[in-house]
């Protein structure tokens, strides 16, 4: 029999007695918070769960606002953006000199300054044009394994057509169609900035944003609803209202072939359409710049200073909760908002060491460089050769080309939310050493799994479709339907 | 953590709870039993024993249910090595710390 | 019977080898007609009427000789480059092969090679090998005008004395030394050597020796002095301990992987054990490194049959077989003394092989 220990402190008995008691306590209490948790949780708003109640924001960002974004640095005079500079408006543009239509001497000037500047770009296009005419012949070998998941892009794809209503006329005009004549004040900027906030979550938005508009970032020569057309920036575009959508993760990962842009183009679409007529209803002018090209300003930047994320290597936004993975649309409106500041939180540092984006893609337009050395319009930044990506872009295996997501797909900040996503997400931007990111990232570049050479990505004969990870059962057609497997 | 039910969740972490709080009260009687006179600064060496076991293991197994089977295994390897390593210097350390 | 059989593979390996270039430039060029000049590293390529030429350079990489052939056209650039014959170990040969290391030279004209002083960054994890693929292009583009290049890489003509090389010839002092040092300082002493050989050797040298060292070396490659001053050292150390006292220094004082393996046993309490069988585990141990020196003797490259895990403890680079066994290695070492180098390492029966011959040259006095 042990004897009982006769010491002036706490003995083993007091001290269950003591600490079980404690123990009730406090469990009570702990029963009382739980079921206030619960009945309040959001996850049980069934069909509106979480993220229609903003909690897909759920990063602080408040301990990391500074003044100046610190990826998208001003260095030099700045102007506005030539829309020849833009690649899919460039397409429009130069269509018809390279298909020997018009004669070279009715080039507008500002393509001929871009091509000055950018004397591989023909060459680019043309090997562009000639992958998408590959790819319209490729497809009728892999319309079996794609099928259903062309069919999923193209229903999200279709839906965007008429939603939001494309601006037809001036925007003087155009932005105030349907406006209510009676504005609603709001007590403060402030105060509208809390309720756009919850109303952009509540029409689908997983992140909202806001800023002034800052007119670098506005395209110059082509305004939608007008045309081919210089123009000053409206008064009335005062401020942003930013979106972010992120892709369907799977559908994601398994990029280039069973992923889609128009998932998440889709959703934006909605979002900035609802925003749009919301706005209007109270009032205010309200424009509509969403995903699928229909733009009159450069999105990225916009996101970025309205303190989303920092730009990354691969030229997005990377977020804290999306990583690269936040598709963005914006609604410019004359609302008074409360700007949101740009946000420091050790993306610019990672990006320089990690290159994961540059090494994976299949076209290499992503600059192994250690830190950014162009100057664009006045912005020492990231670039990517747009031109060049463009020529993967058109040759992915679909019904029509529609991109390939590679350099979304393997950014180690494109995760999905679990507990050590949480714990790196929160103690790397703490971190002023950067060892922990150092860390992370010898663990990603070693631990997983990579094709050994991005041009696997392309179809063959150049590679092998490959995806980045295996595709979920519900875009494989082989689960579901009588196809011969040759694959 | 169960998506088709809202109280297997808090149940399973419940469970969780009380085995900890019963492992470790089992391992003081263990090491009383084996008379090994335990200390705070013992405490946290096994304290950190079990943390490194833990998380290699929930740390890979969360790496291969998002689909980095590589990536969890890798992991679960280096941190399963370091573990074992770890554990049979701590149980020596803790063997030859008793006073005889 | 061991000689034996080390010089028949050395025979083999010999009349193996295709000093004909011609062969294995027909496989890599296959679409062109191929024919010899009356220069051995200059060659006629011929396609639908158009004449190139083929040429060819070697260099040393980390394990041997790299020959690469290069085709130029008539505008003197570079059309298409092949590596004919290397000896690297595969997963660094890998690191050229995904980097695209090679396409880098493409369509760069030939005079660009001897008048560029800036040399294009070397692939990080594989210096030695993509240096080696480097020199040996220089050494091709020299031969069409004559001229040396003046950029090279690591063309030291002084001996490289590092990091490793001061812990190289610290350890063997330690170890040659060891019967000097006070009984009270022993134990600081080697726990000094496992840190120094373990950090410095290990981990930041990356110097281990390997079966791949050895089959090269019987091979008759021997690599300039300069640029591989260390493995010189280290094979000094090895003959010299071997002769002065039959010992071997390198296994118990130098080698990295086996300072490890002492760190484990301290930590686990490893012992000796199954010393009954121990007669013929050696066995084994002898044969397995016999078999694996011989055949990659026969196939001129050592580096292909060279099974150490120790890339996987101090690289991080390998397959998922050599970690898993690195992993059971390292745990049997807590409760096993030494476990690889007892039972698996080739290089202690190689360096015991040598120990033999020293006790019939040398015997000991009775």
């Amino acid at each position: 029999m042990k004897k009982e220990k006769k010491t002036p402190d706490l003995n083993r008995r007091d001290f269950l007695k003591l600490g079980g008691l404690a123990s009730a306590g406090i469990s009570l209490a702990g029963i009382a918070g739980a079921g206030l948790a619960a009945g309040k949780d959001t996850d049980s708003y069934t069909g509106w769960e979480r993220y229609t109640h903003g909690d897909g924001q759920f990063f602080n960002r408040k301990p990391f606002e500074v003044d100046q974004a610190p990826t998208i640095k001003k260095v030099a005079e700045s102007r506005r953006i030539n829309a020849a500079e833009q690649l899919f408006y460039r397409l429009r543009i130069a269509m018809p000199f390279m298909r020997g239509i018009k004669p070279q001497s009715e080039m507008p000037k500002e393509l001929v300054d871009f091509y000055k500047e950018h004397p591989n770009d023909v060459e680019d296009m043309k090997a562009a044009f000639k992958a998408g005419q590959e790819q319209r012949k490729n497809w009728e070998k892999y319309k079996d394994r794609y099928i259903i998941a062309d069919a999923w892009s193209e229903a999200h794809s279709k839906s965007m057509r008429d939603f939001p209503k494309r601006p037809v006329g001036k925007p003087e005009e155009s932005d105030f169609k349907n406006v209510n004549p009676d504005t609603v004040k709001f007590k403060s900027p402030k105060h509208a900035s809390g309720l756009m906030k919850k109303i952009a979550h509540s029409f689908g938005a997983t992140l909202v944003g806001f800023c002034k508009l800052n007119p670098d970032f506005v395209y110059q020569g082509r305004l939608r609803g007008v045309g081919t057309t210089k123009f000053d920036v409206p008064e009335h575009w005062k401020n942003c209202i930013v979106v972010a959508s992120p892709h369907e993760w799977d559908g994601l990962y398994a990029n280039p072939t069973y992923g889609t842009s128009y998932d998440a183009y889709a959703r934006e679409c909605v979002i900035a359409g609802k925003l749009e007529i919301f706005l209007r209803h109270l009032g205010y002018s309200a424009r509509a710049h969403v995903p699928g090209n229909s733009y009159d300003l450069a999105v990225v930047p916009i996101a970025i200073e309205a303190g989303l994320g920092e730009l990354g290597r691969n030229s997005v936004v990377i977020t804290p909760e999306l990583g690269s993975n936040a598709r963005l649309a914006v609604v410019t409106t004359d609302l008074d908002l409360e700007p949101d500041k740009p946000i420091d939180i050790g993306v610019k540092e990672f990006c320089e060491k990690c290159k994961i984006c540059a090494d994976q893609c299949p076209s290499g337009s992503i600059s192994f460089d250690n830190k950014p050395t162009k100057v664009i319009r006045g912005y020492k930044r990231w670039y990517t050769e747009d031109t060049r990506c463009f020529g993967v872009w058109n040759s992915v295996a679909a019904s029509h080309a529609r991109g390939c997501r590679i350099c979304i797909a393997v950014c180690p900040y494109s995760r999905k939310n679990n507990w050590i996503h949480t714990i790196a997400r929160e103690v790397d931007p703490r971190d002023p050493t950067g060892i922990f990111s150092s860390a992370l990232l010898a663990m990603q570049k070693g631990l997983f799994e990579y094709p050994e050479k991005a041009e696997e990505y392309l179809p063959p004969p150049n590679g092998n479709n490959k995806t980045y990870h295996n595709a979920p059962d519900w875009l494989k057609t082989e689960e579901w339907c009588d196809v011969d497997i040759d694959w | 953590m169960f998506p088709h039910s809202t109280i297997l969740g808090p149940l399973f972490w419940i469970i969780m709870g009380a085995l900890f709080v019963f492992m470790f009260y089992g391992a003081k009687i263990w090491f009383e039993d084996l008379s090994i006179k335990m200390n705070k600064r013992k405490w946290i060496l096994v304290f950190v024993f079990f943390l490194i076991l833990y998380g290699s293991i929930g740390g890979g197994f969360t790496l291969i249910g998002e689909n980095e089977h590589r990536a969890g295994y890798y992991f679960m390897g280096i941190g399963g090595v370091v573990s074992i390593i770890l554990g049979v210097g701590i149980w020596r350390y803790l063997l030859s710390s008793r006073t005889k | 019977m061991t000689l034996l059989i080390i010089i028949v593979a050395v025979i083999i390996g010999v009349k193996k080898e295709e000093q004909d270039y011609l062969s294995r430039l027909n496989a890599a060029f296959s679409d062109f007609d191929i024919s010899s000049t009356s220069d051995i590293y200059k060659y006629k390529a011929s396609k639908n009427n158009v004449e190139s030429f083929i040429l060819l350079g070697e260099s040393r990489g980390y394990n041997g000789n790299i020959l690469i052939a290069v085709l130029i056209d008539e505008n003197e650039e570079l059309k298409r480059i092949k590596i004919l014959k290397h000896s690297e170990t595969y997963s660094f040969y890998k690191k050229i092969e995904n980097k695209k290391y090679l396409d880098t030279f493409l369509n760069k004209s030939i005079s660009d090679f001897y008048q560029d002083d800036s040399v294009p960054d070397a692939i990080s994890g594989a210096t030695y090998t993509s240096g080696g693929v480097y020199n040996a292009m220089i050494n091709a583009s020299g031969l069409l005008s004559g001229k040396q290049s003046k950029a090279s890489i690591d063309k030291k003509t002084k001996i490289n004395i590092g990091l490793p090389e001061l812990c190289l010839i610290l350890l063997y002092l330690m170890g040659f030394f060891n019967y000097l040092i006070l009984a009270k300082h022993r134990n600081l002493v080697r726990w000094l050597s496992i840190f120094i050989s373990i950090i410095g050797l290990g981990f930041i040298g990356k110097k281990l020796l390997t079966i791949a060292n050895i089959g090269s070396f019987i091979m008759g490659d021997f690599p300039d002095f300069q640029s591989f001053f260390f493995w010189y050292l280290l094979l000094a150390g090895i003959l010299m301990g071997i002769i002065l006292g039959n010992k071997n220094h390198y296994c118990n004082w130098v080698c990295p992987f086996g300072r490890i393996q002492d760190l484990l046993a301290l930590i686990g309490g490893g012992k000796p054990r199954f010393l009954k069988y121990r007669k013929i585990f050696i066995k084994i141990q002898n044969i397995a490194a016999l078999l694996a020196i011989a055949s990659g003797i026969i196939y001129r490259n050592p580096a292909m049959t060279s099974y150490e895990v120790f890339s996987g403890m101090f690289a991080f680079t390998g397959s998922g077989i050599l970690f898993i066994s690195l992993g059971i290695f390292i745990v049997l070492s807590l409760f096993i003394k030494n476990p690889w180098c007892n039972y698996a390492c080739p290089v202690k029966p190689s360096i015991n092989y040598l120990r033999r011959i020293r006790k019939i040259l040398l015997p000991e006095p009775k």
